[in-house]
């Protein structure tokens, strides 16, 4: 979209940046498609034994702040829950994820799509697809009888009690925090489109963008340490809970990190980051364990506050790009250029590209179009520092 | 009658840079037209010093003046010539019946934004042909290359 604010530009630069982390449309798609195909197998699975369940995504699947692996040979790892519905009491953590191990198992000797090969986790049932760019990752659960409707327990093998999480009522709130803008985004696609069959999953609102950016900055600060990142749910819950609503993509930025670190609570002593449809849980409770990480948690949070805060400081877009290469990495540098460049082209070829009096500014079409021409030279390029 | 047409076409090209940027300075005289002034292409981007002079019967020529391009290391500046001047266009794509306003200064607006882009990214997204495709014939002499190359791909300006 041509612009000639200079707000609305930064954000169109920093939006398209973060816009090259998403998943590919049809990545998102085949693992829907996989994951709905599993789900629908362990249907008619369960049913043999009368009872009943459901697999579905959570975690950044789930929110929609999916980001790419920095290096092209890692996976996206798309993690899925698989609720038995049977009583706590009539099982064991070990016997549940034997049971949903044993259902995964017969499930690949189907051949299914895609061929998957099962493998063990701590909590989970790992389903690789050699073929694919993506692995999904499958956490045994079971209804939490003394929880809120949509709560489960989960298996973890090193732990002698189940684990409590609520990952749909957790999306819920993170789906409110940003109602208004969805909304609004949501109208505007459906105008757009003109179907009814909106692809709700492509609506990436400013909070959303803002969780990617973290996500992505924190897997640069922590490349040589990667055991120490802050768990993506602590900087998914502290974003949210820091958004106010409103405002561009780069205050938003700037604010939620700035914010961030006194959004973490002390009670008794302790660290707490709490999840928001659990408070009893805290999201931060390893640094306990590993105070270091908490110490490297805060170390990251200013860098970010300071990078973020960087990029409204600079003149000239090369500047812009540069820090953003630095701070979130080269290629949605380049996206973000090729973007911006590619658009001022197409809008120049369309004849809707206009020129501003007295200014230069290349913008929407208010007098004459800019005509079209072709950038030329007269040598071969020499060498020159 | 030749002669007052010419000089009537620059000062129209100096009636219409001046009446669109009238905050700059134009120099005319019977044979040429230099116009200095301030350029910004995009919000986020820096304000250039752009000079662009004009004599009859070639195109013009751009020259920034301020800030200083900078090249990315290894790497000479995309769609400029040998003497500093921008690329803007090929052979036939602008006639004296143009305004400069019109089209120079639109086309340095684009060059500018790519280069910016260019010089962060290394990507050109502005388009067009570079670099620029060598002779079929034996291949002369690097300057004598550079000097026929000119001259048969920008006559006008020969």
């Amino acid at each position: 979209m041509l612009t000639i604010d200079r707000d609305q530009q930064l954000d169109q630069l920093l939006g398209t940046s973060i816009a090259e982390f998403d998943i590919p449309d049809d990545v998102y798609e085949l693992a829907v498609a996989r994951y709905k195909h599993l789900g629908n197998w362990f249907s008619g699975y369960w049913a043999k034994s009368h009872s009943d369940g459901e697999v579905y995504p959570q975690g950044s699947f789930r929110l929609g702040t999916v980001v790419r692996p920095i290096n092209p040979r890692d996976h996206y790892d798309i993690d899925l829950v698989c609720r038995r519905d049977i009583a706590k009491e009539s099982t064991s953590q070990q016997a549940l994820k034997q049971d949903v191990g044993l259902g995964i198992s017969l499930y690949v000797v189907t051949s299914p799509q895609g061929t998957p090969i099962r493998s063990e986790g701590k909590r989970c049932w790992t389903l690789d697809y050699p073929f694919e760019s993506f692995h999904m990752d499958v956490l045994p659960a079971l209804p939490d009888g003394d929880g809120a409707k949509n709560a489960i327990l989960l298996t973890d093998r090193e732990l002698r009690e189940w684990q409590r999480s609520n990952p749909i009522d957790f999306a819920s709130w993170f789906y409110r925090m940003m109602r208004e803008e969805w909304v609004q985004l949501h109208e505007g696609l459906l105008k757009r489109m003109d179907v009814a069959d909106v692809p709700e999953w492509k609506i990436k609102t400013t909070l959303q963008r803002t969780v990617q950016a973290l996500k992505r900055h924190r897997d640069r600060f922590f490349a040589d340490a990667q055991q120490d990142r802050p768990a993506s749910i602590i900087l998914t819950t502290l974003a949210a809970m820091g958004y106010r609503g409103g405002g561009t993509l780069y205050e938003v930025l700037v604010d939620v990190t700035a914010k961030m670190p006194s959004m973490v609570e002390r009670r008794n002593g302790v660290s707490w980051v709490a999840n928001p449809v659990q408070p009893e849980e805290n999201f931060a409770d390893r640094w306990r364990a590993y105070p270091h990480r908490e110490a490297r948690f805060f170390e990251w949070v200013e860098q970010a506050s300071s990078d973020f805060s960087g990029y409204g400081a600079e003149r000239g877009v090369d500047r812009v790009l540069e820090k953003v290469a630095r701070t979130l990495g080269e290629d949605p540098a380049k996206h973000a250029g090729k973007v911006l460049g590619s658009g001022l082209s197409s809008a120049r070829d369309a004849g809707v590209l206009g020129m501003g009096t007295g200014t230069g500014l290349l913008g929407p079409l208010v007098r004459r179009p800019v005509p079209r021409h072709t950038f030329h030279g007269d040598a071969p390029p020499t060498r020159r520092s | 009658m030749r002669r007052q047409l010419v000089a009537r076409s620059l000062a129209l090209q100096a009636f219409a840079l001046l009446a669109r940027f009238p905050e700059v300075r134009a120099k005319l005289n019977p044979t040429s037209l230099v116009w200095t002034g301030t350029m910004q292409p995009t919000s986020l981007s820096r304000t250039y010093t752009v000079q662009v002079t004009y004599r009859m019967r070639r195109v013009p020529e751009v020259r920034i003046l301020h800030p200083p391009l900078v090249s990315r290391p290894g790497e000479s500046l995309p769609h400029v010539y040998t003497d500093g001047t921008l690329c803007l266009h090929r052979h036939g794509e602008w006639s004296p019946e143009m305004l400069i306003v019109d089209t120079t200064l639109p086309w340095t607006a684009e060059w500018l934004i790519n280069y910016e882009i260019w010089k962060a990214t290394g990507e050109w997204h502005g388009g067009g042909e570079w670099p620029p495709v060598a002779p079929l014939s034996v291949a002369p002499k690097a300057d004598a290359a550079e000097a026929s190359s000119r001259t048969d791909v920008h006559a006008e300006r020969s």
